[in-house]
């Protein structure tokens, strides 16, 4: 399998992890798609997130295996595609071949958190789509900024 | 030239109490127990492994502007499963609030590079990668602009987030092991630091020399210019 990303939207959680020596655990506040294991690697899945003071926050999540995710009702696959780190940020859900249903359940997804979906068609690029509901964390936050 | 580096050179001493190369002095800001010190070699490390201890420093004096670049020449060969932390940080005001980057032993559970950004004493993580690489020589820098924090690890962009939730100038830092119990760790001597920079960044058309300087002897068109 090839690394690709995906964009989500996940519940911020609180994760303790012992220290397998005894020493002090580590405790970290993060998206939750960060807290689960990537079957495979054997260790957390990788991301880079628009997270702060919401329960809930935006990652996108760079794997070759994300079956873990899949499982997880609570980790959403915003765009329900994989995407290239930035290269597809420019493009539009029409020049992707998106059609006008999934369009709907993702403009649904942002607006179900109180995003404001007014403008966005099948010719809005992704990059502007995900500015929307990053900003709803962050009001200065870019998706585009967010890489890993 | 940089607005602080430390190469660690001069007889073993404690961190806090030397003199930097460029720059004032080091600043304890939390210390629990183990401290950063210089061998006497060119190194700057903890001065012993320990369990939840370890030591916070920041670099003097504070930078002019909130964006800038903090580096360091680090290694770390330990193949350990432990939470034994080395942070960089920027835009630190206390113990409580700053950006940094938290590195682990190479197979520690957690992937070995986090940025994470502490406000009012809680951490958040903002991103996780596996960046790897520890061999001796290896630079990483924490990159702090508004629009984007990123991580490079010997000149290789890594980690980026678009967070700018923390502001204030602040100041750079350097920290091995345990800080408080919302960034906790363990030290270790394995984390070796070879040199330590701070570079102010200056946007594209507001160098601070033009201001200060050439502005009272330019005519009208080159003071607005310069004033900006």
């Amino acid at each position: 399998m090839a690394i690709t990303y995906r964009w989500y939207i996940c519940p911020v959680v609180t994760q303790t992890i012992p220290d397998p020596n005894g020493g002090a655990d580590l405790v970290r506040r993060l998206p939750k798609v960060g807290s689960l294991i990537e079957p495979g690697r054997g260790k957390y899945y990788q991301f880079s997130a628009a997270i702060d003071a919401p329960n809930w926050c935006v990652a996108i999540v760079k794997a070759e295996d994300f079956s873990a995710l899949d499982a997880d009702p609570q980790c959403i696959d915003l765009l329900e595609s994989a995407v290239n780190a930035d290269g597809e940020l420019a493009q539009t859900p029409r020049q992707l071949g998106w059609n006008a249903a999934k369009l709907l359940r993702i403009r649904n997804r942002l607006a179900d958190r109180g995003v404001d979906i007014s403008g966005l068609t099948l010719d809005s690029d992704l990059g502007t789509i995900l500015d929307r509901i990053c900003q709803k964390v962050l009001p200065r936050f870019r998706a585009k900024h967010a890489r890993l | 030239m940089p607005l602080f580096e430390d190469t660690f050179t001069g007889a073993a001493a404690d961190l806090v109490g030397h003199t930097p190369d460029t720059g004032t002095s080091w600043t304890s800001v939390a210390l629990t127990t183990n401290k950063l010190r210089l061998d006497g070699g060119g190194i700057c490390r903890i001065n012993s492994t320990g369990t939840s201890q370890g030591q916070l420093a920041k670099a003097d004096p504070a930078p002019s502007v909130n964006e800038y670049d903090v580096s360091a020449t680090m290694w770390n060969n330990a193949t350990t499963n432990a939470n034994q932390p080395f942070r960089l940080h920027a835009r630190m005001t206390d113990a409580s609030n700053y950006y940094a980057v938290r590195r682990y032993p190479r197979d520690y559970t957690v992937n070995d590079t986090e940025l994470i950004k502490k406000v009012s004493g809680t951490v958040t993580v903002l991103t996780s990668a596996d960046v790897g690489s520890y061999g001796f020589g290896t630079v990483l820098k924490l990159e702090i602009r508004t629009a984007a924090k990123k991580v490079y690890q010997s000149g290789v962009e890594k980690l980026s987030s678009g967070d700018d939730s923390i502001t204030a100038i602040g100041q750079p830092g350097l920290s091995i092991g345990y800080i408080d119990a919302a960034d906790a760790g363990n030290c270790h001597t394995d984390w070796q630091i070879n040199t330590f920079t701070v570079d102010e960044f200056i946007a594209a058309g507001q160098p601070i020399a033009m201001r200060h300087v050439f502005v009272p002897y330019m005519g009208t068109h080159g003071a607005r210019l310069g004033g900006r």
